[in-house]
């Protein structure tokens, strides 16, 4: 099932398309639809931009990874299908996937400041230009990653913001890596259904 | 499948959702997922679940220019086949399956972890002073002799190759042009519904690819971070196979940070060698390979 919260809009777009989910412009697009396509790029770009560089840091490597993502998207769009999942939660995994591709590919991982990608979450103040939708869904995560236990949440803001595979993370903390494993299956199975995410 | 080893799937999915696997672990589960509807929608949860995280990284309004140029970009970049019902994320699965399979492979004792291809190269590969390789034997014998050992060292870093595959194409600027750049028919050939590809990681933690059509008939090279030459120097691209070993282009360093190297043909099951030559190229290797990559 995927989460109504999911369906997201640009915070400041005000064009017509703002009312046209992602869904129908990804579906459109995979006709081969370059307006369509536009119109996706313009709600879905300031996110995929976002989580690139909450990972990269780097403002310009931020930008061309993104650029590769909506590249990849348009490409494979004609293979999008609506029913296995929101076209935004797949555009944000494949700007993740790429994200860390490029860190890994790098072997940055060791030079960036991680830290620089691992800020506490839950205690993030609220950017007051932020608009509705993106502070709810800001305070539902907090929420969410507040609701597991320390070392569970570690593991997992380690992992996906900070770009580490588990054994960068038991390596980091100084902890068995199989301790990680399990850390992670619990922490993202509490995730999951504080999320609403459900099979 | 036992009860353990259905945590450990359920586990690994869950570690793949945050995308904190390496490519063995991520192959294992990309293949496990394609052989297990259960396993793949309980792994769609917990995607599902890390995307909502990645909702919630504050936004970062685009530069225009940035809009600009993809808009070019997407007017010429063919869109792949949709006959396939998979879904999008899914058209990673067949070829990261390839990796367990590679295990196969005749010389291959280890797990499919880098073992560095360029491990054994010489620093003179890519220094400007490379040494003609001692005459003990005729160079294509003893090139294809290192290229088959170095089989072992395949790493099928398929996110990796397709980062970089896609990683090219940006990097390539010049998206004004409306000729076919190299760039672009890398976009073209992996646009093409049987384009296949390759990746080997390279000592440095560079990545070496190979991307390939049999149906558009023509392969092309990429690579990342491949040092300048000297003006004596150049980089020649090799097809090896069992007969024998066949120029396939010279070409330099890319100037972005990135190399791309056009080849006619498909590969058909050769491995894909790189070395350095003196200027001119020459008809056989003469020097150990800093790049191969098996296709077979």
């Amino acid at each position: 099932m995927t989460p109504a919260m999911l369906v997201l809009v640009a915070p400041e777009t005000e064009t017509p398309a703002q009312a046209i989910t992602p869904d129908a412009l990804l579906v459109r697009a995979g006709s081969g639809d370059q307006e369509a396509f536009a119109a996706l790029y313009d709600a879905m770009a300031p996110r995929v931009l976002g989580l690139v560089r909450r990972l990269l840091v780097d403002p310009a490597q931020s930008e061309e990874v993104a650029q590769e993502v909506f590249l990849e998207v348009w490409q494979q769009a004609p293979r999008f299908d609506p029913a296995k999942g929101a076209a935004a939660a797949w555009m944000l995994t494949l700007a993740h996937r790429r994200a860390v591709d490029r860190i890994r590919s790098a072997q940055s991982a060791r030079d960036r400041d991680v830290a620089a990608g691992h800020r506490e979450l839950a205690g993030d103040v609220p950017d007051p230009s932020e608009s509705v939708e993106i502070r709810l869904e800001h305070e539902r995560v907090a929420r969410a990653l507040g609701g597991l236990a320390d070392a569970q949440r570690e593991s997992i803001e380690l992992a996906y913001y900070g770009g580490l595979t588990q054994r960068e993370i038991a390596e980091r903390l100084d902890v068995p890596l199989g301790t990680v494993k399990t850390r992670i299956r619990d922490g993202m199975g509490r995730l999951r259904d504080a999320l609403g995410v459900t099979t | 499948m036992t009860e353990r080893d259905r945590e450990e799937l359920e586990a690994l999915a869950a570690a793949g959702a945050l995308d904190a696997l390496d490519d063995e672990e991520r192959a294992v589960l990309e293949g496990a997922r394609a052989a297990d509807p259960e396993l793949d929608r309980s792994a769609t949860a917990y995607d599902e679940a890390a995307a909502v995280l990645g909702a919630a990284a504050e936004p970062v309004a685009p530069p225009p220019a940035m809009r600009d140029a993809l808009l070019a970009r997407i007017a010429q970049t063919p869109q792949v086949a949709p006959e396939s019902a998979a879904a999008p994320e899914s058209t990673d699965a067949p070829e990261s399956t390839d990796a367990p399979q590679q295990t196969d492979a005749p010389q291959q004792t280890d797990a499919p972890q880098q073992t560095d291809v360029t491990a054994q190269a010489p620093p003179s590969a890519t220094a400007p002073h490379a040494a003609p390789a001692p005459a003990d034997g005729p160079a294509s014998e003893r090139a294809r002799r290192r290229w088959g050992v170095r089989t072992a060292a395949v790493v099928a870093s398929v996110a990796a190759a397709a980062a970089l595959l896609v990683g090219g194409i940006a990097l390539g600027g010049g998206f004004a042009g409306t000729q076919d750049t190299p760039e672009q028919v890398v976009a073209e050939i992996s646009a093409a519904p049987d384009a296949q590809r390759q990746s080997v990681r390279l000592d440095d933690g560079a990545t070496a690819t190979l991307v390939w059509s049999d149906e558009q008939d023509r392969s092309a090279l990429l690579v990342d971070e491949l040092p300048a030459l000297g003006d004596d120097e150049t980089y020649e691209a090799w097809v090896i196979t069992e007969a024998g070993i066949s120029a396939a282009g010279l070409f330099d360093a890319g100037a972005d940070g990135l190399t791309v190297h056009l080849i006619d043909g498909a590969p058909a099951g050769a491995t894909i060698g790189v070395t350095v030559e003196p200027a001119g190229g020459s008809d056989q290797p003469t020097t150990d390979p800093i790049i191969a990559i098996p296709t077979a």
